[in-house]
């Protein structure tokens, strides 16, 4: 498998944007709920008095970040994705939301990152999940300035969001995005990578790792939306979006109902003639699924290029 | 004679096990051997029995595998007694198989699709009490790791269980190991036996690997009928020197030469 050359372990990025973070924010640290990452040894190294693996417990890594964060500590979280979504949700919704607490969740997995682990590790559904927390901030990171920005969040709490949850693909992400064809547009939470010649067809996903294939592979007439915040994808940005464009795909590791799909189906500009959508099934459950399958039904490069398994 | 087939089945297993992760390059190995000597002994002396496969069956002494990532070591022992197909490992984590990490329940032996850990305990108690109500009494026995017994939901179900002394066998994979550390760096669980038998369990604390040992267990849980608990001390990758113990192997792939070493290891006399 050959990887881009500029591009850079997404979730080595992020915990290298974390050693940055923690060392001018001495309130900060981490709990992990017995995951592991190459940079997190170094974190380690720096930080030891700063991090502590809390064992096989997402429900309680979270009430104890939120009795951490009621002490004056700014708790990290770091597990996988489906788990701290699933198992940890009441948590997240009582002890940190409802209690206006505040936490930083890093969690591992984004869509099929974890496919042939089973649907237990699958993250298809846990947008629509964190769409519905509330005070959370939901980022999809693809680059730096992303992750940088879910970070500043934590101290501007813009939007009365206090809390954060950074979703982490294991593929490649930018240390700085090519600002000549890639456009971070904040406000409507997402980077727009722009089409040399003016396009009438735009591909929309939240998949990291989907977003280097597609990349590769749209041609002249065709931009892409990165959805990197999806608590600020509203019905008002897929309008905004999508008014530009006669023709819009839909491709992303999720659900229908359980990632941004049906609400982009429902809510596309009136210039809009079509919309085609490749997202997962939530069922059936008992297949085993590859990253694969939706690539190839997509007509995307296969095996993928970008991951970093 | 018995004993001698326990040692070269076993060993077998371990080679099939190792040989399922290093093809697929993927898998968890250090659990999985960990548990290849007590899933042996409850499956060949007849204390659990593998079901056909497929959704609402169940057997009729089932084992869930709670700890669903060392499935390996269930398929290949099954494959070694004779109890299933010996080509299940062959579609171990190929893209459309159902033989995942954790495989689906259409797969025969595999009453649960593990994979998110914590379940399995108020899963068998689910099975356990759905017979007491119909007046089966037959035997429901889970395999947990150590490690998910920090999940607060286990304990749910240990407490449930006691509470309404179901016919329920906790077989623990005692380790001591988690993916990232040593259990007593991270949070410990003793004394184990002493927090079971608290929570209304008879308990007793073997070795995970002295055939003596795993006969005794068989026994105990032959013996009694209410909630028991059988504390397995075992090590993480037993069977191969140099995994033994070493935390990375809790999912890194053996690369060619260690995977031929291994192989030797396990073939010796």
């Amino acid at each position: 498998m050959t990887k881009s050359s500029n591009l850079l372990d997404l979730r080595d990025l992020v915990f290298d944007c974390l050693l940055d973070f923690f060392s001018n924010n001495s309130e900060a640290i981490l709990l992990s709920v017995d995951m592991g990452a190459n940079r997190l040894k170094l974190f380690r190294k720096e930080y030891p008095t700063r991090f502590l693996n809390v064992g096989v417990s997402e429900q309680n890594a979270v009430s104890m970040a939120a009795g951490l964060s009621a002490t004056g500590f700014l708790p990290f979280v770091y597990g996988l994705t489906p788990f701290l979504v699933s198992r940890a949700r009441a948590q997240l919704r009582h002890d940190i939301a409802i209690g206006n607490r505040q936490i930083c969740i890093i969690g591992s997995g984004v869509g099929l990152t974890y496919a042939e682990d089973g649907p237990s590790h699958h993250s298809l559904d846990d947008l629509a999940i964190l769409r519905g927390l509330p005070s959370f901030s939901v980022n999809t990171p693809i680059c730096s300035q992303n992750i940088l920005e879910a970070f500043e969040q934590l101290i501007e709490k813009r939007e009365g969001k206090r809390s954060v949850f950074i979703r982490v693909d294991k593929c490649g992400g930018f240390e700085n995005i090519d600002k000549q064809v890639e456009y971070n547009e904040s406000t409507l939470g997402l980077l727009r990578y722009k089409s040399p010649t003016p396009a009438d067809k735009c591909i929309i996903t939240s998949t990291p790792s989907l977003y280097h294939e597609l990349k590769a592979k749209c041609g002249p007439y065709c931009d892409i939306a990165f959805i990197y915040r999806i608590d600020k994808f509203s019905e008002n940005s897929i309008l905004a979006l999508t008014s530009k464009y006669i023709e819009i795909d839909v491709v992303d590791e999720s659900s229908y109902f359980g990632g941004f799909v049906s609400l982009v189906k429902s809510n596309c500009h009136g210039n809009v003639r079509r919309v085609n959508v490749h997202c997962l099934d939530s069922t059936p459950v008992q297949e085993k699924w590859s990253r694969d399958d939706l690539r190839k039904a997509y007509g995307l490069v296969y095996p993928p290029q970008f991951d970093t398994n | 004679m018995e004993k001698l087939r326990f040692l070269r089945q076993t060993q077998r297993i371990r080679k099939a096990v190792l040989t399922a992760v290093f093809n697929s390059k993927k898998g968890h190995i250090g659990g999985a051997l960990s548990c290849v000597d007590i899933l042996w002994a409850l499956y060949a002396n007849g204390i659990v029995d593998a079901h056909p496969g497929g959704p609402m069956s169940s057997a009729s002494r089932p084992l869930i595998l709670s700890k669903g990532h060392s499935a390996t070591a269930l398929l290949a022992t099954l494959c070694e007694l004779e109890l299933a197909p010996c080509t299940l490992l062959q579609d171990y984590n190929r893209n459309g198989s159902l033989i995942g990490s954790n495989p689906s329940e259409l797969i025969i032996g595999i009453e649960l699709h593990a994979g998110s850990l914590g379940h399995g305990i108020g899963f068998a108690s689910g099975i356990a009490l759905g017979r007491k109500v119909t007046g089966d009494g037959r035997r429901v026995t889970v395999l947990v790791s150590d490690g998910e017994l920090h999940e607060g939901s286990s304990w749910e179900g240990i407490m449930f269980a006691a509470h309404h002394n179901l016919n329920l066998t906790i077989c623990v994979d005692y380790n001591n190991q988690i993916c990232e550390d040593h259990l007593e760096n991270v949070v410990k669980l003793e004394s184990l036996s002493n927090k079971l038998n608290a929570f209304g369990f008879k308990t007793v604390s073997l070795s995970g690997h002295e055939y003596e040992d795993l006969k005794e267990a068989t026994s105990v849980i032959d013996s009694h009928s209410g909630p028991t608990a059988v504390v397995f001390n075992t090590i993480k990758g037993k069977g191969v020197s140099f995994m033994e113990r070493v935390t990375r192997f809790h999912h890194s792939i053996p690369t060619e030469y260690e995977y031929s070493q291994a192989m030797m290891e396990l073939s010796s006399d």
